[in-house]
C-alpha cells in the first residue's frame, strides 16, 4: 500500500511538470537567436524607434535565458530563448519596412517634382 | 475477567493503543485513497480546469493582432506569412487548452503576438515595394518624356540656329554686296568728281565734311555782284550733272565765301546771295531742292591771306559740300 502510494504520487508529479526528466540546454535556440540579433543590427534596427524596442527585447531575454541556463533552468530558458528570436526577427522586419517606408516616399515626392517641372 | 481486563489503568492505555492503531489504520487508508484518486482525479481536472481560467493577456494580444492583419494588408498581398501567424496563434490556443497557466502558454502567446506583428509589417514593406516599383516606373517615363521634349527643343533650337546662321549668312553677302555697290558708287563719284575737276577746271577736295567743289568767285560773279557770268552757269550745269545723280543720298550745302574788302555786313549779304544764285541755278540744272541748301560764312572762313590780291582773289569763293546722308 505504501509502494503504490508512491507510485500514484510520482505519477502525478510525472503528470504535472514533466520536468523529472533533465532537458538539454538550448545551445542551438540560442545560438539562432543571437543570431536574429546580430541580423537586426546589420540592418541597423538600433537606428529605427520600433525596431530599437524590439531588439533590446531581444538581448534582454537572450541575457535571461543565459541565466537560466547557469541555473540548470533549461525549460525556462528554451522560453526566453523564443520569446527573443520573435523580438529579433520582428526587430529586422520593423527596419526593412522603414527602409522601404522611407525609399517610396522619396520616389513618389519625385514624381511629383517631375510632374511639376511637366506643367510649368 | 483478565487481568488486562479488572485494571483501570491498563484498560485506558489499551483503549488508547486501540485508537492509535485505528487511527493508523485509517490514515494508511487516507493515504492510499488520496494518492490513488489523485493521480486519476487531477489527470481529469489538469485538462478542463485550465480551459476555463481567463486567457493570458498575451494570448489576447496575440488574437488581436491576428485579426488586425487579417483584415488588413496581409490577406492579400502577404497570404503565407498570414499562414505563419496563424500557426503561431494555434501553437499557443493549443497550449492555453492545455495548461492555462503554464510558463509555456505565455512564451507561445507572445511568440504569436510577434509573429502577428511581423506579419504586418511584411505586408506593409510588400506594399511599399510595390509603390516604390510603380514610382520608379512612373520616374523612368516622365525622364523619358522630359529626355524625349528636350531633344525635340534642341533639334528646334538647332533648327531655328541653322536658318539664323542662313539668314546671317545671306545677311553677310548683302552687306557685302552693299558694301561693294557703295564702294563702287563711291568711287563712280570720285571718278566723276576728278572728271568734272578735270572738265570745269575746278578744285575737287576730299575733306572731313565731305567732297567740296571750290569754285573761285571771280569765275562765278562779277566783282561786287551776285549775278552769274555765263562761264558759271556752264561750269555749274557741269557740277549739276554730276551731284544730280548723288543728290538722293548725299546732303549739298553750297556755302558762299568773301575776301575782307568792305564791310562784314556788306560781305555778309554779299556771299548769302551768291550762295543763293548759285544754289537755285543748281536746281534748275536737276539737283532736288529738297537736299541743297545755301549759306552765306561772309569774310568769316578765309583761304588765303586778304593782305594780298591773290589772297584775296582765293577767299572770294563759293564752295559746294557734298556729304553722304548718315544710314538710320
Amino acid at each position: 500500500m505504501k509502494t503504490s502510494a508512491v507510485f500514484a504520487f510520482c505519477l502525478l508529479v510525472a503528470s504535472f511538470s514533466g520536468a523529472c526528466a533533465s532537458v538539454p540546454p538550448p545551445s542551438e535556440r540560442l545560438t539562432s537567436a543571437e543570431a536574429a540579433i546580430r541580423g537586426a543590427l546589420e540592418v541597423d534596427a538600433n537606428t529605427v524607434p520600433r525596431a530599437q524596442l524590439h531588439l533590446k527585447l531581444a538581448q534582454e531575454q537572450v541575457d535571461k535565458a543565459k541565466r537560466y541556463i547557469q541555473d540548470d533552468q533549461n525549460d525556462r530558458a528554451e522560453l526566453a530563448l523564443r520569446r527573443a528570436q520573435a523580438d529579433a526577427e520582428l526587430a529586422i522586419v520593423l527596419a526593412r519596412e522603414q527602409d522601404m517606408t522611407t525609399k517610396a516616399r522619396t520616389a513618389q515626392a519625385r514624381v511629383e517634382k517631375l510632374k511639376a517641372g511637366k506643367s510649368q | 475477567m483478565t487481568d488486562a481486563q479488572s485494571n483501570p489503568r491498563q484498560l485506558r492505555v489499551t483503549a488508547r493503543v486501540r485508537q492509535e492503531r485505528s487511527s493508523v489504520k485509517n490514515h494508511r487508508v487516507s493515504r492510499i485513497s488520496w494518492a490513488s484518486w489523485a493521480s486519476c482525479l487531477l489527470a481529469l481536472v489538469g485538462q478542463t480546469a485550465c480551459a476555463s481560467a481567463p486567457p493570458p493577456r498575451q494570448l489576447l494580444d496575440a488574437r488581436a493582432a491576428y485579426n488586425e492583419a487579417r483584415m488588413g494588408k496581409a490577406a492579400e498581398i502577404a497570404p503565407a506569412e498570414l499562414h505563419t501567424a496563424k500557426v503561431a496563434l494555434n501553437a499557443a490556443e493549443d497550449s492555453y487548452q492545455d495548461d492555462a497557466e503554464s510558463p509555456q502558454t505565455y512564451a507561445l502567446a507572445y511568440v504569436a503576438l510577434r509573429t502577428a506583428q511581423l506579419v504586418q509589417a511584411q505586408a506593409e514593406t510588400k506594399a511599399a515595394k510595390a509603390d516604390l516599383e510603380a514610382a520608379q516606373r512612373e520616374i523612368d517615363q516622365l525622364e523619358a518624356d522630359e529626355m524625349a521634349r528636350t531633344r525635340d527643343e534642341l533639334t528646334r533650337a538647332k533648327q531655328q540656329l541653322a536658318v539664323r546662321s542662313e539668314q546671317l549668312q545671306t545677311k553677310d553677302v548683302e552687306l557685302a554686296q552693299e558694301r561693294a555697290a557703295r564702294a563702287a558708287a563711291e568711287e563712280r563719284e570720285r571718278d566723276a568728281m576728278r572728271k568734272l575737276a578735270a572738265a570745269a577746271a575746278l578744285s575737287v577736295k576730299e575733306e572731313p565734311r565731305g567732297t567740296v567743289i571750290v569754285l573761285p568767285g571771280s569765275v562765278l560773279f562779277t566783282s561786287g555782284k551776285a549775278e552769274l557770268t555765263p562761264e558759271a552757269q556752264q561750269k555749274l550745269g557741269l557740277v549739276a550733272d554730276t551731284i544730280a545723280p548723288q543728290a538722293s543720298t548725299h546732303e549739298i550745302t553750297v556755302e558762299g565765301h568773301t575776301d575782307s574788302k568792305g564791310t562784314p555786313e556788306s560781305n555778309q549779304m554779299l556771299s548769302e546771295s551768291r550762295a543763293r544764285a548759285v544754289m537755285d541755278l543748281l536746281i534748275s540744272r536737276g539737283v532736288p531742292p529738297q537736299s541743297i541748301t545755301s549759306v552765306g560764312i561772309g569774310q568769316n572762313r578765309p583761304l588765303a591771306d586778304n593782305s594780298t590780291a591773290e589772297g584775296r582773289a582765293n577767299n572770294r569763293r563759293v564752295e559746294i559740300i557734298i556729304k553722304a546722308k548718315e544710314a538710320r
